[in-house]
């Protein structure tokens, strides 16, 4: 497959992936153009898998340290506060909506991430193993719990927003 | 059939169309008769796509064809090459070999020079060609090893070269005579 047809189809995905994982577009777009430049001078026979392994080596060394994770959960607390600021409501319920999702996917391990977001992006069994390095028969139990504890870590983040929001008012 | 219960990873790739045809059966089978693990995968289709609605909060839409563009820009227009399909670079090169073959064979043959005399050779030719142009000799032409070979050119009406022999200097005298042999005639001449 040549190179345009391979950007159609995965850029946006890719890029898409990276702004999940870093919370950042312009870095999201910034790599996925550096992963897709690596794909230039190589001949793969399975490119989807390469292409989001790089992507994901990419988003890991951006997002490496705890400093830089702790940094982006504390952005994220003062968002979550300003987001108080008086505005139309469906906007603001969005707003929270989004910023806890985004908090509880920070709380999964880099793994469970992963596994989430590529299969997300409709990546096969075959091709989620291949990224993260696991057996593909591992890749349907371990999805099945980082989908659970991702669920439970986001409504725990909205009960606990709730009760705060009571207990203030 | 299904004898045992299946873990949640089962339930999981059937979920997303990751098992195959006899085991996808199977699984549906024992779905039907086992209230429990049908309940268990409608907790993991739920969470499934609980996940997924989650996931959209923090979507977003690209313009493929602005980062097309500055695609090609970063990459010093590498990426706006047009590039070769493998059954092109496969074909292509098949292709070229078998017109050069079908050429080959196509080509009007050269005489079966072997034992071919040059009183033969004269014969042989004909009318067709007027004169020696050049009689180079003695070198390896026929890569046997000696330098016992010699080269004419003959020329015939309207061409320089007509013809093209290689001959083998048997008789030594380092020019093309009777007693030599030819080794090599480029085509059959014509008018």
């Amino acid at each position: 497959m040549g190179i345009r047809r391979l950007f159609e189809r995965h850029y946006p995905a890719v890029v898409r992936f990276l702004y999940r994982r870093l919370g950042d577009r312009d870095q999201a777009e910034e790599l996925a153009q550096e992963a897709f430049t690596r794909l230039l001078d190589k001949r793969l026979r399975r490119p989807t898998a390469w292409l989001y392994t790089v992507a994901a080596n990419l988003a890991r060394d951006a997002a490496r340290g705890e400093a830089v994770r702790a940094r982006r959960l504390q952005v994220l607390a003062g968002e979550l506060a300003d987001a108080a600021e008086p505005s139309p409501e469906q906007e603001l319920m969005r707003e929270e909506t989004s910023q806890r999702v985004r908090a509880a996917l920070l709380s999964l391990s880099e793994r469970d991430r992963l596994l989430l977001l590529l299969r997300e992006e409709g990546l096969s069994y075959r091709e989620i193993a291949d990224v993260i390095g696991i057996s593909p028969t591992s890749v349907g139990p371990l999805l099945t719990r980082a989908q659970r504890r991702f669920v439970r870590l986001y409504h725990d983040a909205t009960t606990e927003t709730r009760d705060a929001a009571s207990a203030s008012s | 059939m299904q004898r045992r219960h299946p873990p949640d990873g089962d339930l999981q790739a059937l979920l997303d169309h990751e098992l195959g045809p006899v085991r996808r059966l199977r699984l549906r089978l024992h779905l039907r008769r086992c209230a429990r693990c049908a309940g268990r995968y409608e907790e993991i289709a739920r969470a499934n796509a609980d996940a997924a609605r989650l996931l959209s909060w923090i979507g977003l839409t690209v313009d493929t064809a602005e980062a097309w563009a500055r695609f090609q820009v970063l990459s010093g227009r590498r990426a706006g090459r047009p590039t070769i399909p493998l059954i092109a670079r496969l074909v292509v090169p098949a292709v070229a070999g078998a017109v050069a073959v079908a050429s080959y064979m196509a080509w009007p043959r050269p005489y079966p020079a072997a034992d071919l005399s040059p009183a033969d050779l004269l014969e042989w030719i004909g009318e067709a060609v007027n004169d020696i142009v050049l009689d180079l000799c003695c070198a390896d032409y026929d890569g046997g090893g000696l330098p016992d070979d010699g080269l004419l050119t003959l020329n015939g009406p309207g061409e320089v070269v007509k013809l093209v022999v290689v001959y083998e200097d048997l008789d030594k005298n380092r020019a093309f005579s009777a007693g030599d042999l030819v080794r090599y005639v480029s085509t059959r001449p014509t008018r």
